[in-house]
């Protein structure tokens, strides 16, 4: 049985977590605090890219996009370009950012200096999640505390690079993460999702229509180590070569020890809720969602699956922002799903027609499932209202062939759909009974 | 042209680069299902009803398409259904709407609008025009599987979690519009084009998701001169109108195509009425004038027309009181009494006000018979003589502004005097780059979207001008200091003219000719092509009437020789057409002592005005909408009125009054209709353009108008009046919904005199000026500049007119403050 104290020196984010005082800049650079940053300086910006790209790291926000690739694409010959840190941690169960930031926003800060360095940006912004009260607050002191020591402003140790880094609280939206309702609500405006293309690196599509890289701010936090030791180091970890390096996983739900653990993306899903403490005693492994609330779901047979992008893909869900929650024998999944829809529902922007109305519908037909009003015929309108949000076309796998205009409102179907797809009896045992199969 | 070749449904059409697959697939011949899409704002690709399926050629590693064996491009499908009004067409795209994936989507997408749809077509004001029924009908699924099945009582017992969404209804979002948020399917329009067009931000979402709704955080409350727009472009019954709600069914109007006359604009309308009585004012689509918007004063100024307080018969004054009286009696106790003062003192002794406000056709007949039955020069369409007769004609008007890279404003406020003008510049401005650069005494709202506004000292417009041409030619810039105008400004403003290839220059319609002179010089230093001049007259038809020949000639008088005339006593007689010069005429102290001393004065007007009440003899006139005739536009572009209801009661159209007045003096014109007069007209003018347009300039010589300032003292301020779109015009305050928008009598003035002063904002303050006093309520900013102050003309109750001295070209007052009004 593998625990956490096994994995504890491979862990590059949360390497230096436990060390007292390491939310305050002298001990974080005793503990090689801005040291990838200056070895950043001494490096041609292209040559960073080149150094990110090569040591794999992919995008830790959701999509996994290779963030190297993302820096290559960016247009570059214009000015101003901008760098925007996505500290809006909004999905549920997911809160690896929020320690992040309480806990080392230097690194965070440290982060956004590399990427902006390398893609010519003067100006950056961290934009935390309005709810995050102490974590905005402990960015802004890693902000101050850099301008005190020389490392953000003009002339930055006299390299000529000049840089101002900017926290600004979320406006209270799920939605917000997403990047570019994240501009928008940046901008001053309702945080509403921009047309794509031009997309957020291209002339028009980013902050304030200029170029820019959005990055999640656990993706940014790994670039002082793969500076610091090279993109080969970096690459090794992990399921090499697309798969590199180590992710916080956010474990929460029927475990005995929920939290955050940062593991290499070599471990696999039985591996990881063995180290969050197993489930409690007696109990059976009825669900797990790997990647976020809005991921298709998992079950018993999923155990060996690798917790790696490309092997979740493959397995058919999604490894999202990296957050597992894990359901044992004694949930409901009508009222897990319904739960889950209301979320989405909920944090639906309004800008769409299907997610607005959409899930707005598939709440209540669920609400009335869950509270023994469900009629026959409810699982049909249900899957055929999913569909009419979000097809279940193979084409793009998981997310079939959405009809949105961005992805919230097919994440609100996917627990719906998933539990659907793999508890249908406890649906249709709770329309014909009118209450619910395990709980009663 | 840069053409893309693509195949909807299985039919190759080519369309410019650029389009966007929703209009490639219309081009095609298809119907596509849309809301939220609208040729004028942009895409957003909110509602999701025009999905298609869409593929582009598979390209091979060599960038080229690759082939199938029949020589056809491999097509590769998009994953994800596409909203065609966001994806623009590229070479080879192939795009399917009537495949049963899509069609499937598109019911679903019906489906969900409808799921919280009220449904009460019944008594909706859209229902008959309404989009969503349509769509409902050509893409439904014809039934709904979810909702409220049989209404609110049957809700509650299958359980709340059935329920729609319900909300109060309706909500006033303003005097004008009403809002339904149960019928609001959140396709946007309307705040976009709050955003996009009139750029007022007036309306907005407020919540978010299903609960969000449309709202207004202006105050007041959707502060827009153009928000009846947003009911025309509403896709259902959402945003209603308050004065035509439940007034009609829609199939049950009858629809008149015409044009409205409430300012210069010329924008094309659709009258409805029902029973001859207008119900509603529509825009009629016209991209060279009026695109397809409206003013809310050509919209919803509409209740006067058929207004209880209409003159419907013909009055005589008897002893001091009005009687109601035949025509016969009326025409011809007016006939006899202009010959006898005709016979008694010369034709000159009688003179003429016509008016911009009246059709080409009224104004002709107006002068002829002024010079041919009774003999007088004396005639002027004009309300007061500032105003230059210039008569240009630039049909292409509205597309010069829209495409101008700068375009330069002086002297004017078009929200207020030309609405549709306004929008035009701000279409320049947001959706086609252009500069725009203001030259005024006062901040008005459009600098918000200025690029530069130069905001001087009252009386120095030519000075800045001036400035402006010497900054351009790069040599010293002279006379400024007195402008108050910062001299970087000015450069930066030179430096953008001189770049302009497609300058646009709009003056206000009382720009001297040293100003006139000065902006033509302006223009011509640039040495690039002609600039488009364009004047911002207000009436609806000033430069018709000029074309109709409406003023002074041969030495006859203009209305301010006329004024004088009839306070002096010479003039005995005033025939006045259209016009309320007691409120209007700048010199409200001559207008009454002229009006009083007048042996005899004659009106034709809709209501029993100001001025009519001074009057002999009232003759009841036809409104706008109740005529037909010709009008010219503020670029001069002739267009044609319909009469869209008969004239209210025994009132008639002014040319058919005169007419009648002519024969009854013996003269037999004939004239059935207005094609008549228009004929003879042209005939007049065969061969020339209008024979007195002063085309030609004097050399212009520069003028820095410092006043001989004793009064400075005595009077510290100096008074601004200009135009406002909702003043105290009789019209409005018979258009009961609209009349509430009139704002109570205010003077602007700036924050620091206010300070200095201790006046509050909204308290009451007394204007004084060596003529007389007004009390109005304080408006306290940064608009005026300090020392001066702003109050519109013609406000109700409160006529500025009877405080200026036209005798002086620079008005003073004093300012003291009464009581606050908390
Ligand atoms: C509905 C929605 C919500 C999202 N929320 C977050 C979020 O809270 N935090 C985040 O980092 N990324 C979020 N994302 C992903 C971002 O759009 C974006 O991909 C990410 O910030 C890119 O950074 P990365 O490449 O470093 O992951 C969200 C995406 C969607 C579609
Ligand atoms: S799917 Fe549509 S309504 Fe839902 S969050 Fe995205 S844009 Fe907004
Ligand atoms: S009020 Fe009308 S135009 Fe505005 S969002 Fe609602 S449906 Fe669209
Ligand atoms: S802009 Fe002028 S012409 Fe157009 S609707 Fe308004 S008042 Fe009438
Ligand atoms: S018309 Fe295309 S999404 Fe609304």
């Amino acid at each position: 049985m593998p625990t956490y104290e096994d994995f504890k020196s491979q862990r590059i984010v949360h390497k230096y977590i436990d060390v007292p005082g390491i939310d305050e800049i002298d001990v974080y650079m005793q503990h090689e605090g801005f040291e990838g940053f200056k070895k950043a300086l001494t490096m041609k910006p292209e040559d960073i890219i080149a150094e990110v790209k090569a040591s794999g790291l992919r995008g830790r926000g959701g999509a996994g996009f290779s963030t190297g690739m993302k820096w290559e694409l960016m247009q570059k010959n214009v000015e101003p370009r901008y760098v925007v840190g996505n500290d809006d941690e909004g999905e549920p169960c997911t809160f690896k950012d929020r320690e992040l930031s309480e806990k080392l926003p230097h690194q965070i800060v440290e982060g956004i200096m590399i990427a902006s360095y390398a893609l010519g940006a003067h100006k950056a912004f961290i934009y935390v999640r309005g709810e995050f009260v102490k974590g905005y607050n402990q960015i802004w002191k890693a902000i101050r505390q850099c301008y005190e020591k020389g490392l953000l402003g003009k002339n930055i140790l006299g390299s000529g690079f000049d840089l101002d880094v900017v926290a600004h609280p979320g406006a209270g939206a799920y939605i917000c993460g997403e990047e570019t309702a994240l501009l928008s609500s940046l901008e001053g405006g309702r945080g509403y999702p921009k047309m794509r293309p031009p997309f957020p690196g291209q002339v028009g599509g980013g902050l304030y229509r200029q170029p820019s890289v959005v990055q999640n701010v656990e993706t940014l936090s790994n670039l002082p180590a793969i500076l610091r030791y090279g993109a080969a180091w970096y690459a090794r970890i992990g399921v090499p070569p697309a798969n590199t390096g180590t992710r916080i996983y956010s474990v929460s739900g029927h475990v005995q020890k929920p939290g955050n653990y940062e593991l290499p993306l070599s471990i696999t899903l039985g591996e990881l809720i063995e180290v969050a403490g197993g489930l409690r005693p007696g109990r059976k492994l009825k669900a797990v969602i790997p990647g976020g609330a809005s991921m298709p779901w998992f079950t018993e047979q999923h155990l060996n699956v690798v917790m790696s992008f490309d092997d979740i893909t493959k397995a058919g869900s999604l490894a999202g922002s990296g957050s597992v929650i894990v359901m044992d024998d004694t949930t409901c999944v009508v009222k897990a799903a319904l739960r889950l829809v209301e979320f989405y529902k909920h944090e639906s922007c309004g800008w769409c027609t299907p997610c607005r109305e959409g899930l707005d519908w598939l709440v209540k037909i669920l609400h009335r499932i869950e509270h023994g009003e469900g009629r026959e015929g409810d699982l049909e309108l249900l899957a055929d209202m999913g569909d009419n949000i979000s097809g279940q076309g193979t084409l793009v796998g998981t997310f079939g062939t959405h009809r949105t205009f961005c992805l919230l409102g097919p994440s609100g179907v996917s627990p719906m759909r998933s539990s659907m797809n793999l508890f249908r009896e406890e649906y249709e045992y709770h329309i014909k009974h009118k209450k619910c199969m395990v709980n009663g | 042209m840069d053409l893309v070749n693509l195949t909807v449904n299985g039919q190759k059409i080519a369309v410019p680069r650029g389009t966007m697959a929703i209009e490639a697939v219309k081009a095609a011949g298809f119907d596509v299902a849309h809301f939220c899409y609208h040729p004028k704002l942009k895409p957003v690709g909110m509602c999701r009803m025009c999905l298609a399926e869409v593929g582009t050629p598979r390209l091979g590693p060599d960038r080229k398409p690759v082939l199938n064996e029949d020589g056809t491009p491999q097509i590769g499908m998009m994953p994800q259904p596409q909203a065609t009004c966001t994806l623009p067409v590229s070479e080879g795209m192939v795009i399917l709407t009537n495949t049963d994936a899509v069609k499937k989507m598109v019911a679903g997408m019906v489906e969900f609008f409808l799921a919280n749809h009220p449904l009460d077509c019944p008594v909706c004001d859209k229902g008959g025009e309404c989009p969503l029924q349509d769509q409902t009908m050509a893409f439904g699924p014809g039934q709904s599987r979810v909702g409220e099945v049989f209404g609110g009582d049957v809700r509650l017992q299958q359980g709340i979690w059935e329920a729609k969404r319900h909300w109060e209804k309706p909500k006033p979002l303003s005097e004008l519009i009403a809002l339904d948020r149960e019928r609001c399917i959140q396709c946007g329009r309307c705040v976009r084009f709050t955003q996009e067009i009139s750029l007022d931000n007036a309306l907005t979402f407020i919540y978010r998701g299903a609960q969000s709704e449309i709202d207004t955080l202006t105050d007041p409350p959707v502060d827009s001169k153009f928000s009846g727009n947003t009911i025309d472009i509403c896709p259902v019954g959402a945003l209603t109108s308050r004065v035509f709600r439940f007034t009609a069914r829609v199939w049950e109007v009858k629809p008149t195509h015409t044009v409205c006359t409430q300012c210069g604009c010329g924008c094309n309308i659709t009258i409805n009425t029902r029973l001859d009585k207008v119900l509603r004012i529509l825009p009629r689509d016209n991209d060279r004038i009026n695109e397809c918007w409206i003013c809310d004063r050509g919209r919803f100024n509409s209740q006067f027309i058929n207004s209880a307080a209409r003159l419907t018969k013909p009055l005589i004054k008897r002893n001091g009181t009005f009687e109601a009286v035949e025509w016969d009696e009326a025409l011809a106790f007016v006939a006899k009494t202009l010959t006898q003062i005709k016979d008694a003192h010369g034709g000159n002794a009688i003179g003429g006000l016509a008016s911009g406000k009246c059709t080409v056709e009224d104004n002709y007949v107006f002068q002829k018979l002024l010079r041919e039955v009774l003999g007088s020069d004396n005639v002027d369409y004009r309300p007061h003589g500032k105003i230059k007769h210039r008569l240009r004609r630039v049909p292409d008007f509205y597309e010069q502004v829209e495409n101008a890279d700068v375009i330069l404003l002086v002297g004017a406020d078009p929200l207020e005097e030309l609405p549709i003008l306004d929008l035009r510049i701000k279409k320049c401005i947001a959706q086609r780059n252009g500069t725009l650069i203001t030259v005024n005494p006062r901040r008005i709202l459009l600098d918000q979207h200025a690029t530069i506004s130069l905001v001087h000292q009252p009386h120095t417009a030519t000075a800045v001008i001036t400035a402006l041409s010497a900054a351009v030619n790069g040599s010293t810039i002279e006379g400024l200091g007195a402008t108050g105008v910062a001299e970087d400004l000015l450069k930066d403003a030179a430096q953008r003219l001189a770049q302009s290839q497609r300058l646009v220059v709009l003056y206000g319609e009382e720009s001297n000719d040293e100003l006139v002179a000065a902006l033509h010089h302006l223009a011509a230093s640039r040495d690039r092509q002609e600039a488009v001049f364009g004047l911002c007259r207000h009436d609806g038809n000033a430069l018709g009437a000029l074309w109709a020949g409406a003023m002074p000639k041969n030495g006859g008088l203009d209305v301010d020789g006329m004024m004088r005339a009839a306070a002096h006593g010479s003039l005995k007689a005033l025939y006045i057409m259209g016009q309320n010069p007691v409120n209007s005429y700048p010199d409200g102290q001559l207008v009454k002592e002229a009006l009083d001393k007048v042996e005899f004065l004659v009106v034709h007007d809709l209501f029993l005005t100001e001025t009519a009440q001074h009057a002999d003899v009232v003759l009841p006139a036809a409104s706008y909408a109740e005529k037909d005739g010709t009008v010219l536009n503020v670029a001069g572009v002739a267009q044609r009125l319909k009469q869209a209801l008969p004239p209210v009661g025994e009132s008639s159209e002014d040319w058919k009054i005169i007419t009648a007045l002519a024969y009854f003096m013996g003269h037999h014109w004939g004239y059935k209709s207005c094609a008549d007069i228009l004929r003879e007209l042209e005939r007049h003018h065969a061969g020339t353009s209008a024979r007195w347009n002063v085309g030609t300039l004097e050399r212009w010589n520069v003028e820095t108008c410092q006043p001989a300032d004793t009064e400075a003292e005595t009077y510290p301020f100096i008074l601004l009046t200009g135009a406002q779109l909702y003043d105290g015009s009789v019209s409005l305050r018979h258009s009961e919904r609209l009349s509430h928008l009139v704002e109570a009598p205010f003077v602007e003035l700036h924050r620091d005199d206010a300070q200095r002063l201790g006046i509050a904002r909204g308290a009451e303050v007394e204007v004084t000026s060596p003529r007389g006093a007004l009390r109005l309520r304080a408006k306290v900013g940064r608009k005026v500049l300090p020392g001066t102050v702003f109050v519109p003309e013609h406000q109700p109750g409160a006529p500025v007119n009877t405080i200026l001295d036209p005798t002086r070209q620079v008005q003073r007052v004093r300012l003291s403050a009464g009581r606050g009004d908390g």
